[in-house]
This record gives C-alpha cells, structure tokens and sequence, in this order.
C-alpha cells in the first residue's frame, strides 16, 4: 500500500533521515521503533507530507506521493494522529472530532462519530467539555477519534502510549487492534517497544536515521540483541 | 443620556475596528499596527469611487469593501505569510512599517488636504424619549451589531469558523486534519481589512477625510480590544462602547483635551485589577 524507499530528510543543517525504507501492506500494523531523535516522526511527517525529502521516493498504491500537499494525503487517507495528542485545547470534543472529519463532504459523519464512541465511550460523556481540561489517556482517546473522523486508510499513530497510565495503554492498544482488524491499516510510532511488537505484524527499529534491524514482530522479540537493547531484558 | 448615546456611536466604530485587531490576533496571534492604515487607504478608495466615478453611496460602500478583502489578502499573502514563522516581534515591526507605507502612499496618492466624505444616510435626527438620533448613527449602531453577530455566528457555528479556531491553537495539528492553514488565515485578514474598513468609511463622515484621520481610532481600537481581553469577539466590541462612552462622558464634563488620558488610565486601572482584561480568559494571561 505504501512504500519508502531511500529517504533522506535534513532539519536544518541535521540529516534526520539517511535512507530509510519501508513498506506498510494493506490491513497490517507495522511498528516502528527507535530511541528518541532515531527518525521516527520524521518519518511520519515525510508521509504525512509535512517535510519534503531531499531524496528518495514515496509511493501510495503504485503512485508517486512527492508532490502531494498535506491535504491531499488526508483526503486520500493517511491520516496521522500526532505526538503528544495536540487536540485543540479550546475546542469541545465534539468540536474537535468534527474537524477530524474536516476534508469529507459525505453524510455519514454522524455516524462515525458514533462509531468513535463505540471505541471510546468516555468521550461521548465529555462531548461538550473543552479538550483541554481532559485527562492525558482521554486526549489520547480523542486524538485518535479525531483521526478516525477523516476515514483512515492508514492511521499513523505516533508514540500513542506517551505519558499515559499503564493501564490506560493497554486500553488504547486494545483498540488500536480493534480498529485494525476492522480493516484499517497502522503504522505505529512507539518507545514502548514490547507493546508495539505484541500487536504489530512486522516491526522496524530506526537508528540514526537509518533502519537498524527489521523482520516479522514475533521473530524480532526474541531476538537477543533486540532483547537487550530494547526490551531491557 | 444624550453624550451617552453620542458615545456609542463612537463606541461602535472602535468596536469594529478592535473586532478586526482581534479577529486576526486570534487566528494568526499576531497584532496588526497597519490595520488603521489598511482602513484609512479603504476609506481614501470608496471615496474615490464616491467622487471620480460619481458612483452611489452602497455601489461605493460595498466595492470599497471588496477592495479591502483583496488588500488584505494580498497583504498576508505578499507580505505576512513569509513571516509567519518569524519571532513575534519581527512580525511586530513589519506591521508597524506598514503602516508607514500605507500612510505614505495614500498622502502620495489622494494629498494631505482634507476633504468632508459623506454620510451613509441623510436625513433630521429622530427623537426616542429624551435623545435625538440621526439616521446615520442608526445605521452604525446597526451595522456594527450586525457584523458581530454575523462574524460570532460563522466563529461559532461553520465549517470555516472552526477551521479558523483550531488554526489558532495549533497549526500543524490543523495541518494533519487537512486545513489549508495560509488560505485560513489570509482569509481571516481578509475579513479583519473589511471590519476596519467599515469603521473606516464610518468615522470619515464625523472627523473629515484624511490620512491622519484613523490614528485615534486605531489606539481607541487597541484600548477596547486590550479591555475585552483581546481574544474576545463580543468582548472587543463591548470594549470599544465602554471606551466610547466613557470619553464623550470626559470630553463633556472635564475637558476634551485630556479625553485621551482619563481614558487610557481607566484602562490601566480595569488591567489593574483584571489583568486578563474584562472578557479574557485565563488563558490570555499566560501568553504574556
């Protein structure tokens, strides 16, 4: 479905990026994983069309994504549900998952709106409330809610699990499951390695811009340099 | 009751134009120093259609407010969007020396002499109880609570108006929901250009056409945003009537002169007490 393939991305004068490529397939979870400043959300911000490479190529189903604006990947969707959340603050829930479906003119709206309750039925209970005096774990739920407004094909989750009770990460990750096996392909950003790798089909793990290792979820847990460099074990 | 009354009047025109400061305050969180100007060379415009082109008032009132869309846009196009991620100051300061541009510019173009610009409606003033109105301070009355319960509507209630909010707040997220951010906010000076063009095309009728003739409006203008909080829509004009009435109360009983003063140390005394000025949030208070 998607494809990376030799990026090469610079902030400044920093080359964050040093040839990553990488595939996501239809209906998977692929997990990326790396230490901070690997090049995980630089990646997804190329994908997102936040940032342009200064090389490589970047397909979606077979086509050349490069000169697609951010609103263009949003309407075709590949939507990405940003670090640390950032819902509006000021905005209501509801506000803020009506925007999520910002780009849509259909009619359905409604109804996926109830359907993001299904996932999450504590927002249905804040709807009115500011963003902003929610919990970290309900921001979360929201953020992600306010991406499944705009009908992903591939959600790009970036460090979900971030600043999150445990508890409330396993309820999170529960959905994400959910949402996938509902046919939604999930790219997902994360430093919690262990969770990501349990519900991930396939998992690469950056470092310094570069991929450092990549293979099938399973194979890579019990793989002992992955073990001991990214599971603590 | 009558100064009251007058007051509003002048109320309403510095309530429209701090509805303007604010609006792009709010979206673009930048102040406009040249939105004075902006209003003044819109003024100068629908004039010139007035007078050269011999055209009716409403065909000159509403082709001078198509003309201040497109000089606003093109103003954030051209000049802001490149420093829309310049430090605040900078930005500041850019604004600051279009005001001098504009104001330059328009004394080049239509001279430095004044010239008496007509009224939106003529006609003898209509008695309501003790106070006389004219039709014209009916009018601005009117228009000003027309234009901000439309803009509160579309703020509050529209697909754009909550584009516009969650662009303030924070653009890569509105970026990641698919908002074209640069159009939101040059549409949002688009419209700020308008409101302080009608207030423009409203205060030429009382104080004479010029090129200095928007200088107290303006300050006027930031006084009542400052005081409603300056993220505040209805607060802005709530502030611009406060401030109006309360100068034609000291231009009446002290003294004219020193209207300026008493009402810019009301200011500092409802600052001093309510920092976040009347209508603003908490939230205004950090951003300081």
């Amino acid at each position: 479905m998607l494809r990376l393939n030799n990026i090469h991305a610079f902030y400044g004068h920093v080359h964050a990026l040093r040839g990553v490529s990488l595939e996501v397939p239809k209906g998977k979870i692929i997990s990326l994983l790396g230490g901070n400043g690997a090049g995980k959300s630089s990646t997804l911000n190329i994908i997102s069309r936040l940032i342009q490479p200064k090389e490589g190529s970047y397909e979606l189903e077979g086509t050349s994504m490069l000169r697609k604006s951010a609103g263009e990947m949003v309407k075709h969707g590949v939507i990405q549900c940003p670090e640390n959340r950032r819902v509006f603050p000021l905005l209501t829930v509801e506000e803020n998952l009506k925007i999520g479906a910002y780009i849509r003119k259909d009619k359905n709206i409604k109804s996926d709106m109830e359907k993001v309750f299904t996932y999450f039925p504590r927002l249905q209970e804040r709807l009115q409330q500011k963003a902003g005096t929610l919990s970290g774990g309900e921001q979360q739920m929201l953020a992600i809610g306010r991406s499944l407004m705009g009908k992903p094909k591939l959600l790009l989750l970036d460090e979900p699990s971030l600043g999150i009770a445990p508890i409330l990460v396993r309820e999170i990750f529960k959905i994400i499951k959910e949402i996938n096996d509902e046919g939604t392909a999930i790219l997902l950003v994360e430093q919690n390695a262990h969770m990501a790798m349990e519900i991930s089909d396939y998992s690469y793990i950056l470092e310094n811009g570069r991929v450092a290792l990549e293979g099938n979820s399973k194979d890579l847990k019990d793989n002992d340099e992955v073990r001991k460099l990214y599971l603590g074990a | 009751m009558q100064i009251i009354v007058s007051g509003l009047i002048f109320g309403c025109i510095y309530g429209l134009a701090a509805l303007g400061l604010v609006l792009i305050y709010k979206t673009t969180d930048l102040v406009n120093f040249a939105q004075g100007e902006m209003a003044m060379v819109t003024t100068f415009v629908s004039f010139t259609f007035l007078s050269q082109f011999e055209m009716g008032y409403t065909t000159s009132f509403l082709l001078a407010l198509l003309f201040a869309a497109v000089f606003g846009a093109i103003v954030h196009q051209g000049i802001m969007k490149r420093l829309q991620s310049a430090p605040p100051l900078n930005q500041l300061v850019v604004t600051l020396g279009l005001f001098m541009v504009f104001n330059g510019l328009a004394g080049l173009i239509w001279g430095h002499k004044p010239a008496g610009y007509p009224q939106a409606i003529k006609g003898d003033s209509i008695k309501m109880g003790s106070v006389f109105f004219t039709p014209n301070e009916i009018f601005v009355m009117g228009i000003t609570l027309t234009l901000m319960l439309i803009f509160f509507v579309i703020f509050r209630y529209t697909k754009v108006g909550l584009a516009m909010r969650a662009s303030a707040q924070d653009i890569k997220a509105s970026q990641l929901m698919g908002i074209k951010v640069t159009n939101v906010f040059t549409a949002t000076w688009a419209v700020g250009a308008i409101l302080g063009g009608v207030a423009g095309m409203m205060t030429a009728p009382i104080t004479f056409l010029d090129t200095h003739m928007m200088f107290d409006v303006l300050i006027m203008a930031f006084a009542a945003a400052v005081l409603g909080g300056f993220l505040s829509l209805p607060g802005a004009v709530v502030g611009g009537l406060i401030i109006g009435v309360f100068e034609n109360l000291i231009a009446f009983y002290l003294s004219p002169e020193l209207k300026l003063v008493y009402t810019f140390l009301l200011i500092i005394i409802v600052l001093y007490i309510r920092p976040q000025g009347i209508f603003g949030g908490t939230q205004s208070v950090k951003k300081v």
